[in-house]
């Protein structure tokens, strides 16, 4: 066990310089369809070592915390490495079903670029280390410009360009952010940040916290920055705007969910205290807002993109009431959002490529085409909305408990409100699929496996861990609660 | 039919006009976000401690050891050395992953060869809206650099120095890769010098190297270079990047790690440089 | 407050406005990649002003080591982003009739 938390990395990314090195179709094919099942059997005995014994750490080289870099697998970072690891498991090996057709050097690249996402995932949920998160999250920001741009339409390559400026500027927010955070603390570590952190309420302590927390909203798609990601909803491949927006997100937010809590939580004051008035911002601009929107909207992509942003802006929201039931909550939040997400994407992907109308009037085609994939998105939807007996509720019940704790009533009613505002959302859309018009098809083209597959068992597993929300409830507590103790 | 090798940076320029078709009305949102960032990232930069001043946090915590112990801990003789190789070599790992990936992304979307001339007169003949007069009297100055860059070919004297330069900044590439573990930032140096001298070859001999499939290669082996010397120590029952069994003596096995390891960044960075090198196929002028 | 801690800071928070504004208003691929170097260049200055030491009495001064470490590293992201989006660049302008945003935005409405 000793090795793990580095080679969950570094293996994949050795997989994906053999692949860029021997671009041989059967070895490419082995490593794309085993790695991702490997690399979540080994996330699932890291969780299990973690429950157990306790916090797994590897310092690299040898070189112990503040001067060197370590990585550590605690509750939260294996609670991570699960979920994200659980989607690309379906999501990654599905990819090459599409690429068959593709020339064997094309098909390569793409495995090569799937699998540096899979060890940047992997990283960023291991990595106490700001420095290194960066070049992690940098590696999964060029890997998923990449694989949208394989698409080689002229569309997917402009949306490529326009997510890779986009995310590149939210890491130059997040490098500015981290040079200010060091010259107040002198270390990048995160436990060292956190404690010598503590207290500080210093202009640039503020200001560079601020950087960081806005360079990872831009990067995670939260509501004003959410336009990236809805463009590669649209334009990219459909089952790779899927791991995009699936996988990508989710990773982000947790690490939005760490640095909120764990290190900054203790220091400048715009996160802890007269928080009330700061919360109730929070929650309009990141929830309220793009929930109101969705409510308006005629076309289910921009829903989705739309309700998506406000979900994971539950994260910051849960994050910024800095208490134990607000880490919890940002924690389910991660666990919904993978699933939901996953299954949304997936189902707008199966109607961009049947080209089936994706207007919200004619959506009721879906249902004669496959009533499966319509109940995924509207289970997936009113997950969004935190509806009870999906994967939603937990983290919007435990939401509302931080908020209670926190004594923000102003951020519980805003929470409250974006909650029935998004249902009212979900409900329109649900009304369409299941009563709106059929309309003829002429000749039926049959969904890709790669995305019919994937809505179904994740819009089920909205359902299921809905029903079943001890079994990561429990889990997310334990980790808030490690997280919240601080180093031992 | 005469072609000329150029980076792809200036194919990039060649691409971009000094006029905009649509004149260009600064947005007043953009422009009041930008002023705001920059006048609150200035507030928070002024409130650091002083450029240079003793006992600022950032000399105090981590730094002394960097500035006292590396030369015994690690054996290099430079300290940002020590820190990029050893006691930060993950990062330098990563970086060298990343440049893989930025590898196999070129590698997608490599691009087909277009005649800037053509490109040129496409220029020429929009109606473009009328710029200042300070950039009407650049224009001629620019298509004299394109011909000079995209058109002629270097005179007999000019090939044989290009030809002459490559070897010569090969090896002053590797001298600066080698001694990195005396001078701070060799690898990129390194990638710099190599790349210079490639362009120097390309120039001469017209070789087209953009997108090309050895130099994927070179940087693939480069990247599985860097993570094999990352891996390496698991055989003697060390840690990952732990390189003190590398040598005889624990800073000897050090200093060797740290070299092998910033030599597979170095060479990462010269073949995705060097794949940048693409041939411009210019059409005879009528 | 030193000159060159003046001179340092100013410049960073104006490279980085500067940058700031030409990725947001700039229609135009490649000026919009060099807005995004701007925003890396204007981190690469803050760190190398962080990596100043006092003067020591026999003139010989270090750099502090690790922020010169962390803007080696920077220059490797930026330059890769930056790289690749010349790269995605010059794919559209070969599969698209301009680099300007809004002339692409029209022909996609055309076709």
């Amino acid at each position: 066990m000793t090795h793990v938390p580095a080679l969950l990395v570094l293996l994949p990314f050795t997989a994906a310089a053999l692949c860029l090195l021997l671009p041989i179709r059967p070895l490419v094919r082995l490593f794309g369809l085993v790695a991702p099942w490997v690399s979540l059997g080994v996330a699932a005995l890291v969780l299990d070592h973690v429950l157990r014994v306790g916090p797994l750490a590897y310092a690299f080289g040898d070189w112990a915390a503040p001067s060197g870099v370590v990585f550590r697998a605690d509750g939260l970072s294996a609670l991570a490495l699960i979920v994200t690891n659980l989607v690309a498991a379906v999501l990654l090996p599905l990819l090459h079903r599409d690429s068959a057709a593709h020339p064997p050097g094309r098909t390569a690249l793409q495995s090569a670029l799937a699998l540096a996402f899979l060890g940047a995932i992997n990283g960023i949920a291991l990595s106490h280390d700001l420095f290194s998160l960066i070049i992690l999250i940098e590696i999964m920001t060029l890997a998923t410009c990449g694989l949208i741009a394989a698409g080689r339409i002229r569309r997917s390559l402009v949306t490529a360009f326009h997510a890779l400026v986009f995310q590149s500027t939210g890491t130059a927010f997040l490098l500015m952010g981290t040079a200010m955070l060091y010259a107040r603390a002198g270390s990048v570590d995160l436990l060292d940040l956190a404690g010598r952190l503590a207290g500080a309420n210093d202009r640039a302590t503020t200001i560079g916290a601020a950087m960081v927390l806005l360079g990872l909203a831009i990067k995670g798609g939260l509501f004003p920055f959410h336009g990236w990601l809805s463009r590669t909803y649209i334009d990219a491949p459909a089952p790779i705007a899927a791991v995009v927006g699936g996988i990508a997100p989710t990773a982000i937010a947790y690490v939005l969910l760490r640095i909120s809590t764990a290190v900054l939580g203790g220091g400048p004051s715009f996160l802890s205290a007269n928080g009330a008035w700061g919360l109730a911002a929070v929650a309009a601009l990141f929830v309220l807002a793009p929930s109101a929107l969705a409510a308006l909207q005629r076309d289910i992509r921009p829903v989705v993109a739309l309700l998506a942003a406000a979900h994971l802006g539950y994260v910051a929201v849960g994050a910024g009431a800095i208490n134990l039931a607000g880490a919890t909550a940002g924690m389910a939040v991660i666990v919904a959002h993978g699933v939901a997400v996953t299954a949304a994407v997936a189902a707008i992907g199966c109607l961009q490529h049947a080209q089936l109308p994706t207007a919200l009037d004619q959506l009721g085609t879906l249902r004669r085409r496959s009533p499966m994939v319509a109940a995924a998105l509207a289970c997936a939807l009113f997950a969004f909305a935190g509806v009870p007996l999906t994967v939603g509720f937990a983290g919007r019940w435990h939401v509302a408990l931080g908020m209670i704790e926190r004594d923000a009533w102003a951020a519980l009613i805003l929470v409250a409100l974006s909650s029935g505002v998004a249902l009212i959302a979900a409900a329109r859309v649900a009304q369409r699929l299941l009563f709106g018009p059929v309309a003829p098809i002429e000749r039926p083209v049959p969904f890709p496996l790669a995305l019919s597959v994937p809505a179904t068992l994740f819009g089920l597993a909205t359902v299921y861990f809905g029903l079943n929300a001890a079994l990561y409830v429990g889990l997310a507590d334990e980790a808030a609660k490690l997280l919240m103790r601080g180093p031992p | 039919m005469r072609s000329v090798s150029a980076p792809a940076i200036w194919r990039a320029g060649v691409l971009t006009r000094v006029r905009e078709k649509v004149p260009f009305r600064p947005p007043l949102t953009a422009l009041a976000l930008s002023l705001a960032v920059g006048a609150l990232l200035a507030v928070g930069l002024f409130d650091l401690p002083e450029v240079g001043a003793a006992g600022s946090p950032a000399l105090e915590h981590v730094a002394p050891r960097y500035l006292n112990d590396a030369r015994i801990e690690t054996g290099a003789t430079n300290a940002t050395a020590a820190v990029v190789g050893a006691y930060r070599g993950i990062d330098s790992l990563l970086a060298t992953v990343l440049v893989g990936v930025a590898v196999a992304v070129g590698g997608l979307v490599a691009v087909p060869v277009v005649a800037p001339a053509a490109l040129r007169s496409r220029r020429r003949s929009e109606s473009s809206v009328a710029a200042p007069r300070f950039w009407h009297r650049l224009e001629p100055w620019r298509d004299r650099v394109d011909a000079v860059l995209a058109g002629a070919a270097p005179t007999k004297l000019a090939r044989f120095l290009l030809v002459l330069a490559f070897p010569l900044l090969s090896l002053l590439a590797v001298v600066a890769a080698w001694s990195h573990v005396d001078g701070a930032g060799g690898a990129l140096a390194a990638g710099a010098i190599a790349a210079a001298g490639l362009v120097a070859l390309a120039t001469a001999t017209r070789l087209s190297l953009g997108g090309s499939a050895m130099l994927r290669a070179v940087a693939g082996s480069s990247v599985l270079f860097a993570l094999a010397v990352a891996h390496a120590p698991l055989m003697e029952g060390a840690g990952l990047l732990d390189f003190a069994g590398f040598g005889e003596d624990f800073a000897d096995g050090q200093r060797l790690g740290i070299r092998l390891l910033t030599t597979g960044l170095a060479f990462a960075i010269i073949a995705w440089l060097a794949g940048h090198l693409v041939t411009i196929e210019q059409k005879s002028r009528p | 407050m030193t000159l060159a801690s003046v001179t340092f800071h100013a410049a960073a928070a104006a490279i980085f406005a500067t940058g700031l504004f030409t990725v947001i208003a700039r229609g135009n691929l490649l000026k919009k990649l060099l807005g995004l170097l701007l925003l890396h260049v204007s981190v690469w200055i803050v760190f190398v002003a962080m990596s100043g030491t006092p003067a020591s009495p026999d003139g010989a001064t270090i750099a502090n080591p690790l922020p010169i470490a962390f803007t080696l590293i920077a220059i490797v992201l930026g330059t890769t982003a930056m790289m690749v989006g010349i790269d995605l660049a010059l794919r559209i302008r070969a599969s698209a009739v301009s680099v300007e945003d809004d002339e692409i935005a029209a022909h996609e409405l055309k076709s």
